[in-house]
């Protein structure tokens, strides 16, 4: 910076007026004693420029700091740990095995909205098929660092809408099933069902999961024909859960991942009675005595649908 | 104006010689340009503002007869020797006073008393004092149009476009004898000519009317230290 030069023109206690070669009549605090006639240079850089830049570059830091906060966790359940900050912008990415480690490092989740994320990741890593829905395991468990149910719902009930429509895609995807529709004759020639599980379980108990339609069928929503099989699905990829349950998904993660490629679907490991259709032509899911025992210690939740339910708790972990 | 060092020097060698051959009154014609001069070096070698009042002005006061008597035109300029002596002085009186008290001040300005000096140090000296001497005419001048360096301040220019087109307007009534008689006399500005031949907007002018005067009274009285710091930046006078 050029130093400013001028003449004291005026001396008091604690300041002077100059007169700087820009032309300009200045009044200076000074720091020693100066005199009438003295050269006077102005110092090299301005305590207030000092001040603002200090205030700029702590101002940037905080919100770098903020940036990278995590407040909330998505954890999918085929590995991946997904941590948000408060924009909704993912932070972390934690692979909880092998396979799912292999797979962050091929996509670049970090910076993007969370929705998009788990969209991608659901999608990536969560194979159609029976044997991979599975009642007591959830999509994606939502947690939060802080008590912040506000912020928690919030979050899960932006997920669902991702994350609702992979799961019933996928669902439909599985072919070989000997399900039957509830509209069977409007199945167009040579269409086979998918599995019509959903990939959790109601935290109630109450877990009638009726029959999954066709996705062609599935998308018709405008007419009531469409909103009541929607309605009828009750499907909830969320759900809120203890933090006991919550350990023991993660450690059976660990060891069974839902990680793509699909492997031989092990009809075997598909839940007891399976889904048979009952004289409407609807089909319900009949739970195994140990699905049904799991069902009734869970904590209640809501269970309209399109409502989701995440779990706040203070995860000293994360 | 510079320091009339020449006049000076030659004023005191007559004193000196006066003095010498036995005239004391002789010191008095010069007493008054020389004590300012002492009392600077003894600020400077103080790093404080010192009057009349400080016991350092009586050190000043003894500096001076001393220089009259032991001055030989053969070791160069009096006001140099004048000053050598005067800060030996000082540096003596606060070395006693080191004995007694000493204050931080001092340990952090030891430098000024253990440095050598050069004939730049008092010439720089003489030059605060030539600049100060302007500096006090222009003060005077100014009360005559009721301007303060407060008022100055004040009114200043902030913007460098309007300081520098102001300082062209400074630059052309002073270049033209007409307009800077009117400045002088009536004490106003040629509002008119100004608009009609420069379009100089009358609301510019009213707003830095001061600023204006002050450097018209700059450039016509020639104060040479102050001069330049008035001149727009594309020229600057010669001289």
């Amino acid at each position: 910076m050029v130093k400013r030069q001028g003449i004291v023109l005026e001396v008091h206690d604690k300041w002077a007026i100059v007169l700087n070669d820009k032309g300009q009549y200045k009044k200076i605090k000074t720091a020693r004693p100066i005199q009438v006639g003295e050269l006077w240079s102005e110092s090299s850089t301005p305590v207030w420029k000092l001040a603002t830049a200090a205030v700029i570059i702590l101002a940037l830091l905080a919100a770098c700091i903020d940036f990278f906060s995590v407040v909330a966790y998505a954890q999918v359940s085929s590995g991946v740990k997904i941590g948000v900050n408060r924009w909704d912008r993912v932070v972390t990415v934690e692979a909880s095995n092998a396979q799912t480690a292999a797979y962050v490092k091929t996509v670049h989740l970090k910076g993007r909205k969370i929705d998009e994320v788990v969209e991608q990741v659901v999608n990536d890593t969560i194979s159609g098929g029976l044997n991979r829905f599975r009642l007591d395991k959830p999509v994606l468990t939502v947690t939060t660092t802080k008590k912040d149910e506000s912020n928690r719902q919030r979050l899960v009930q932006k997920l669902n809408k991702k994350v609702q429509p992979i799961v019933v895609k996928k669902s439909n995807q599985f072919k070989g099933s000997d399900y039957k529709s509830k509209d069977k004759n409007n199945l167009p020639a040579g269409q086979s069902r998918g599995d019509n599980y959903s990939n959790i379980k109601s935290a109630t108990g109450d877990s009638k999961v009726k029959t999954v339609d066709t996705p062609d069928q599935l998308n018709r929503s405008s007419d009531n024909q469409g909103k009541d099989r929607i309605n009828e699905l009750e499907v909830w990829p969320l759900q809120s859960i203890s933090k006991t349950q919550t350990d023991n998904i993660k450690a059976g993660q660990d060891k069974n991942s839902d990680f793509l490629p699909s492997g031989k679907i092990d009809k075997e490991r598909l839940p007891a009675a399976g889904n048979k259709p009952n004289n409407n032509g609807e089909h319900s899911q009949t739970l195994s005595p140990g699905q049904a025992e799991k069902q009734e210690t869970s904590p209640k939740v809501n269970n309209k649908p399109g409502t989701v339910s995440g779990q706040g708790k203070q995860d000293s972990d994360n | 104006m510079p320091y009339p060092r020449q006049a000076l020097e030659k004023r005191i060698h007559e004193a000196a010689q006066s003095y010498q051959n036995g005239s004391e009154h002789a010191i008095e014609d010069v007493y008054n340009d020389l004590l300012p001069f002492c009392l600077r070096v003894a600020s400077k070698i103080c790093n404080r503002y010192i009057d009349e009042r400080d016991e350092e002005a009586s050190i000043a006061n003894l500096s001076i007869l001393e220089s009259f008597e032991k001055y030989n035109p053969e070791r160069g300029n009096f006001l140099s020797y004048l000053g050598r002596v005067t800060r030996n002085r000082i540096i003596d009186y606060k070395r006693r006073e080191k004995k007694q008290i000493i204050p931080f001040s001092d340990l952090i300005n030891a430098q000024n008393i253990n440095t050598l000096v050069d004939d730049t140090f008092f010439d720089d000296i003489l030059e605060e004092l030539g600049r100060q001497k302007e500096i006090d005419s222009l003060r005077r001048l100014l009360n005559d149009y009721s301007i303060s360096f407060i008022d100055l301040v004040k009114i200043s220019p902030g913007q460098n476009n309007a300081r520098e087109r102001a300082r062209q307007v400074i630059q052309i009534i002073s270049s033209n004898l007409q307009l800077s008689r009117q400045v002088l006399e009536q004490k106003t500005l040629p509002a008119k000519e100004l608009r009609e031949k420069y379009d100089i907007s009358t609301k510019f002018l009213d707003r830095y009317r001061k600023y204006i005067i002050a450097g018209v009274i700059i450039m016509t009285h020639d104060f040479s230290c102050l001069v330049p710091y008035v001149l727009p930046s594309g020229g600057k006078e010669n001289g």
